[in-house]
């Protein structure tokens, strides 16, 4: 125990070997189900046919990485992914724990239940149907956030051609969709904080938004790093199914992301090559985000993920 | 406790807030349980609003005349339980391992596993490892190639951290190996995170139609949410180049809701008992007694 | 890594094939006589069939139409029907080597594609044994032009038929017409005029019904004697872009009068087709560009009250002194019939396609059996009462499912329309463009048209809707076709006519 630095890597794992034994499952599924499959990233660099597999196909070594980097809406399309993620964080991340500490503010159990219950039901809505609720509440004529506008005596809006407007809508019903999902962790996170700091802060006469400050969001500082640390890694993460559904062609501006035009360019005219190139690009660039989120992190909040 | 609990301009806000919330996460699925108990003229006509016109119950009967849901609610009950007794004592046992950060390893194991976050082999070749395996048309097809989300491995390990060292110094004076240590130690101090990855697992398990598209191809093995989105599916097979076969068929709101509905009651009615293990100050209590 | 070799895969593909293996050695020289008597019935074969299966007619194992084609042939099926998502499944079966014999492709450009890499059998070098495919094809040039790979070949058996009814047309309201004493319009000026006398009448309503994106434009443009993309003009015989004609400005200047003037949903770019049908259905809209078939399946959405609401066939309005009074004719279905060239049975299964293709096949697969599925009358065919409508016989018996036919004589179904649908089908034809060419591209051309095309597409679509909705004003247009045509309209211009010259040179070697 004193001097782990001496002890050599077979005796560390001499040591450790009931750890190792407890990892071991883990170990073996990310070995089988990811890392094997991991050469598949060489598709990336040939022009992969299906039939012919990966033995048997050429290689072509960058084009598709140029090809994606000279098309003209290379730029545009990572920087609206890069906007929208970036939006998304800002807006999304906080929210959850907002309503979590919300929740927690609540003093009667049953509606505490009750909010909760509720909140997360959205996350049940799969995206086409959330989308066909976005145009319903969204229209211009009769929609009920338009009529709204109209009751306060301002213009209607034709929210969903506006490109403007594309970004607000996609966040606003992501975190409706996720609100009350995301604060599972965090109502999970507070069980661990000790009553006993409560009491003791009532007695020195604090107020609850002191408590709040002082011991419930140090108590789920953690979870809220790690959960930013990831989110920040997920930035160009963007699905394609719920913005190919919010979109329309006047809002392309916007709207189309580097998934969207993954699933015209590649997907759809069945270029695996392509599109694993693509993803691949993003990949660093999120791997670069998360090493650098996490370095970070740990010097200034000294939370870690590795 | 709360005896001399008052209402101040705080907890009129919050009241007020979380208003907001319930009205805007419960009207949608009240909108959508209404739709499919009406008839569809009515909905035709826009007359539903919040409760049902000509109340029936015809989308739910054809729902369930389709002999397959009744096989696809029993073949996803089979995944998420098995899925998600597997994918939690997998990840609870690696996360608690990878939370030991003196283990050997430790930092370049949890690196490799981050990694995989963002850098995949993809659909065909995953498919084909998982084909090689022989698992493809079995349970195991369905439940073991997600059986691990790095994501709830991270916050599981997270979790882990935040135990009072203490605890299991004093099972080590006991004796006990870190095996014993987390099954005597921390597994019962760890409900409320056992519960809430247990949910998201149950959850993703219960909603994936990715994996069974892809590794399940008998009709006998197919669960709910394949089931059910093929039912609603209109037909949408056809390819880029060609026209629209004259084959769309107007799928109407009621059996679109009615599929929902199906799918989603079950697994909503097990959050209640998961938050009962939502109890604050629950770990500390037990540290204590 | 073993994991990669796909030989491994095929080794074990062959394990499991053995069954049909065995039964297909026994039986070699059976089916060797006379090609018009396709009686294949001495030798029993199962092979697997992959093939979409529709929502409203899923694949059962026990439809009579496999059992009729069985007892015909000796051919019978383990269908793996795939209800969504279908490239996806295609494309994991191509790679895993584990193909069905037979397999729905669902566009020639996947047939090329993994037929050149040596997936699917060319039907071509197998003509011999397809007599009654090749006298088909020599029937319909057509037909055979839209069948092609880029060298000539050919992995993708057509179906023909089914497309007749996937007709779009402009359709009207003709109650509330009759009601109001309105003539259906036969130019843009009169659908403006009767749109606008419409909007009067029911403030509320957008009269026009158009949704989705800009593909209402697509249907719109014969009448200005434009296209919404790249297009074969048979007049002048010559390549040309739609987009940046001058005619296809006026069709988006009516359409930016449309919306302007509240003619059209404000959102009906937003508007899938739950928004549509409600419009038409809440009396919201009394004029929609679709497709002709919503004419006897939108009433049966009002249920008893569909007494109040009728549609009926419009004839394509006309925007331009040169435009056509046309609906968009697309041509032959996307989908097709591949032979896995691993088929451990060639032989049996292009004789059983081909028979599909002669006239007792086609007889077979349009009517199913005497007795069991039609009987005859006076020397005339009726289907069995039980089948109600055309989406009935095909729940009840699979005849004219996916998979289960290549081609259909669809005059037999015409009896399971409603009368006014099958008025319409006898005008429909007469204003219809012809359809366009269908090319097959090779890799590199797939690739400009990946790259360049979608690019062009995107901007056009962008700038396209941006002046509909005003948001760019009309004299910008000039900066438009300048930005479009610089993003490469040509370079897509002459992929597609050094396919389409291929494409006539391979038509005419075979004359």
């Amino acid at each position: 125990m004193q001097a782990p630095k001496e002890m050599s890597f077979m005796g560390r794992v001499k040591r450790d070997r009931y750890l190792l034994i407890l990892l071991l499952p883990c170990a073996l599924y990310y070995l089988i189900f990811k890392y094997v499959p991991i050469f598949g990233i060489s598709i990336a660099f040939m022009d992969y046919n299906l039939f012919k597999g990966i033995t048997e196909s050429d290689w072509v070594g960058f084009k598709y990485f140029n090809m994606f980097f000279n098309t003209p809406d290379f730029w545009p399309v990572l920087r609206n992914t890069f906007l929208l993620g970036l939006y998304k964080l800002i807006f999304g991340f906080p929210a959850p724990i907002i309503l979590a500490l919300l929740i927690n503010e609540v003093s009667k159990s049953f509606l505490k239940r009750f909010v909760q219950t509720v909140s997360y039901l959205p996350h049940f809505i799969s995206n086409v149907v959330v989308a066909g609720i976005a145009v319903m509440f969204l229209s211009p004529t009769g929609g009920l956030i338009n009529q709204m506008i109209s009751a306060v005596g301002l213009d209607k809006i034709n929210f969903l051609v506006e490109s403007s407007w594309f970004r607000t809508i996609y966040i606003s019903s992501d975190i409706w969709q996720h609100i009350g999902w995301g604060t599972i962790i965090f109502l999970a996170a507070l069980t661990a904080i000790d009553p006993q700091l409560y009491e003791a802060a009532r007695m020195d006469g604090a107020n609850r938004w002191k408590q709040t400050l002082n011991i419930t969001l140090p108590g789920i500082a953690p979870a809220i790093v790690i959960i930013l640390i990831l989110d920040i890694g997920k930035i160009l993460e963007i699905g394609f199914e719920k913005v190919y559904l919010l979109a329309t062609p006047a809002t392309y501006e916007t709207a189309d992301i580097i998934s969207t035009y993954v699933y015209r360019v590649g997907l759809t005219q069945g270029n695996y090559s392509y599109a694993t190139a693509i993803d691949l690009f993003t990949g660093i660039i999120s791997f670069i985000f998360i090493i650098g989120a996490n370095y970070i992190s740990r010097r200034v909040s000294g939370s870690s993920i590795w | 406790m709360k005896s001399k609990w008052k209402w101040s301009w705080f907890d009129v806000l919050n009241a007020f807030l979380l208003s907001g919330v319930v009205f805007a996460c419960l009207y949608p699925f009240v909108y959508m349980m209404a739709v499919s108990l009406s008839d569809s003229a009515a909905i035709a006509s826009g007359e539903v609003w919040l409760w049902p016109k000509g109340f029936n119950l015809d989308m739910y009967q054809y729902v369930f005349e389709d002999g397959r849901v009744l096989t696809g609610y029993k073949n996803t009950l089979i995944y998420v339980i098995l899925g998600t007794a597997i994918s939690l004592l997998v990840t609870a046992l690696g996360a608690y391992s990878l939370s030991k950060t003196k283990m050997v390893m430790c930092k370049p194991i949890l690196l490799l596993i981050v990694f995989t976050m963002f850098f995949g082999g993809g659909m065909i070749p995953t498919f084909l490892v998982v084909k090689e395996l022989g698992l493809v048309n079995t349970v195991w097809g369905m439940v073991l190639p997600g059986a691990v989300s790095t994501w709830n491995l991270l916050i599981m390990r997270t979790f882990f951290l935040g135990l009072p060292q203490e605890l299991e110094e004093s099972g080590k004076i006991d004796g006990l190996s870190e095996i014993g240590i987390f099954f005597r130690i921390v597994l019962p101090l760890s409900k409320p995170v056992f519960a809430t990855i247990g949910l998201y697992y149950a959850v993703g398990m219960w909603n994936n139609f990715m994996g069974p598209l892809l590794y399940l191809r008998d009709a006998d093995l197919q669960p709910l949410q394949v089931i059910l989105r093929n039912i609603v599916l209109s037909g949408q097979f056809t390819g880029t180049d060609g026209p629209i076969v004259g084959d769309i068929v107007i799928v109407e709101d009621g059996l679109k809701f009615a599929t929902i509905m199906v799918s989603t009651l079950p697994i909503l009615c097990v959050y209640p008992f998961i938050q009962k293990y939502f109890v604050k100050g629950a770990l500390i209590g037990s540290v204590k007694g | 890594m073993s994991i990669w070799n796909r030989k491994l895969g095929k080794a074990a593909l062959a394990a499991l094939l053995t069954g049909s293996l065995l039964s297909g050695c026994a039986k070699d020289g059976a089916g060797e006589g006379g090609s018009e008597s396709v009686d294949l019935g001495t030798k029993e074969v199962t092979l697997e069939m992959m093939t979409f299966s529709h929502t409203n007619w899923p694949y059962k194992e026990n439809w009579p139409i496999y059992k009729f084609l069985k007892e015909e042939t000796g051919v019978s099926f383990k269908v793996q029907p795939v209800m969504s998502d279908y490239t996806t499944t295609m494309n994991l079966a191509i790679s895993s080597g584990e193909m069905p014999d037979l397999m729905m492709v669902n566009s020639l450009n996947a047939a090329n594609t993994h037929g050149s890499s040596g997936a699917f059998v060319d039907f071509f070098e197998h003509l011999d044994k397809m007599p009654n495919y090749k006298k088909f094809l020599d029937d319909h040039s057509d037909v055979k032009g839209a069948i092609l790979s880029p060298e000539g070949k050919n992995y993708f058996l057509p179906l023909y038929g089914l497309e007749q009814q996937s007709r779009r047309s402009w359709l009207y309201r003709d109650d509330i017409f009759k009601k109001h004493d309105l003539t259906p319009p036969t130019t843009y000026d009169e659908l403006y005029t009767t749109a606008k006398k419409l909007k009067e009448l029911y403030p509320d309503s957008f009269p026009i019904a158009v949704f989705n994106g800009l593909s209402p434009l697509i249907n719109m443009s014969p009448g200005f004697n434009t296209h919404s993309s790249y297009y074969f003009d048979y007049d002048t015989e010559e390549w040309r872009y739609g987009p940046t004609e001058d005619n296809y400005k006026v069709m988006v200047e009516y359409m930016n009068k449309f919306y302007t003037e509240g003619l059209v949903a404000p959102d009906f770019m937003a508007h899938k087709r739950k928004q549509f049908n409600d419009l038409l259905l809440q009396n919201k809209a009394f004029i929609a560009s679709d497709y002709i078939g919503i004419m006897d399946e939108l009433p049966l959405v009002l249920g008893d009250n569909a007494s109040e609401f009728s549609l009926d066939y419009m004839v394509p309005p006309v925007g331009t002194p040169d435009g056509k009074s046309q609906n968009v004719f697309a041509g032959l279905q996307g989908d097709g019939f591949a032979v896995a060239s691993t088929t451990k049975d060639q032989e049996t299964l292009l004789k059983y396609l081909d028979f599909l293709y002669s006239p007792e096949g086609i007889e077979l697969a349009t009517w199913g059996k005497e007795g069991e599925t039609f009987t005859t009358e006076n020397g005339e065919r009726k289907f069995n009462a039980e089948y109600k409508e055309f989406g009935d016989l095909r729940t009840k018996t699979g005849i004219a499912t996916i998979g289960a036919h290549t081609v259909l004589d669809m005059t037999a179904f015409e009896s399971m329309y409603s009368p006014k649908m099958q008025e319409a089908m006898k005008i429909a034809p007469d204003h219809e463009t012809k359809a366009q060419p269908r090319l097959a591209f090779t890799n590199e051309e797939n690739e400009v048209l990946g790259m360049v095309g979608e690019t062009v597409k995107k901007y056009h679509e962008e700038q396209i809707a941006k002046f509909i909705l005003g948001q760019k004003k009309m004299d910008e247009w000039d900066a438009y076709v300048k930005e479009v045509n610089k993003l490469g309209v040509q370079q897509v211009l002459d992929v597609y006519k050094a396919a389409y010259e291929r494409n006539q040179s391979f038509l005419n070697e075979g004359k």
